[in-house]
């Protein structure tokens, strides 16, 4: 019997497989890190959008810069 | 106009005297916190900031569920990731069902032997553990937030500031009292 049949949200996991798709489960978690995060440093929540847009787009590009760093590494490795 | 007499750059304005404060120490609302996030700011009276962190992280930690599934919370299998999920009470919750649910099947987690919940593996596990593991650490912070509150820095301060035409130097004209007929 194949267990994919009886899925259930919560219990058993997404069928990522090894698909790339994966990849794209970054872009929630840095948005809602950012906002909580923020969240809590912030003394005025008027200043939480553009401040939370801010702080992900530097991790965003900072990932990006490591991500690129890796790579390179493992060329030469 | 009436000019206001120049002050004396030697004589500073007399400090207002500082009182002597204690810090201020909530643990209820960061027992709450930590049973719900954003609850302890709610106690404080931050609705607003409760209800934005109770989103985030809630959404952070039902991610990482949804994700991964049930098996990501797993305290005997990786109690270190577990260290950051336990920050989220509800990770205990979590934990002790799936536990449960391995206790009462007694079998094997071989497909052909019908069991409970399907473990994750490889990507579905890293994920879903990183996300259950990120908001416990968040409402770490959050907790932290609400459990010490400098006395001179009560709630009412973190209301937005003034815009900066009501803030400008220059003589301020007061408006007679009464208003207009």
């Amino acid at each position: 019997m194949m267990l994919l049949l009886a899925y259930r949200p919560f219990i058993d996991p997404l069928p990522i497989g090894n698909s790339t798709a994966w990849v794209w489960l970054f872009v929630p978690l840095i948005l809602l890190v950012s906002v909580a995060y923020k969240t809590i440093k912030l003394r005025d929540l008027n200043e939480l959008p553009r401040a939370a847009a801010i702080l992900a787009a530097q991790i965003f590009v900072f990932m990006g810069f490591a991500a690129a760093a890796l790579w390179v590494l493992t060329l030469f490795a | 106009m009436a000019v206001d007499p120049p002050l004396s750059p030697a004589a500073p304005p007399p400090a207002a005297p500082r009182a002597k404060v204690s810090p201020r120490w909530h643990f209820a609302a960061a027992f709450l916190g930590w049973l719900l996030p954003g609850l302890g700011h709610f106690a404080l009276g931050q609705p607003q900031r409760a209800v934005v962190l109770g989103t985030t992280i809630g959404t952070l930690w039902l991610g990482g569920l949804l994700i991964g599934g049930i098996s990501v919370i797993d305290r005997g299998d990786h109690p270190a990731w577990f260290l950051g999920q336990m920050l989220v009470a509800p990770s205990f919750a979590a934990d002790h069902y799936r536990a449960k649910l391995v206790r009462e099947h007694q079998g094997s987690f071989d497909p052909d032997d019908n069991p409970p919940f399907e473990p994750a593996f490889a990507r579905a596990h890293e994920q879903g553990t990183l996300f259950t593991s990120l908001a416990g650490l968040l409402n770490m912070l959050a907790i932290i937030d609400v459990l010490y509150r400098d006395p001179r820095d009560p709630p009412e301060a973190r209301k937005p500031r003034k815009p900066r035409d009501q803030t400008s130097v220059g003589p301020k004209v007061s408006k007679p009292a009464g208003g207009s007929p």
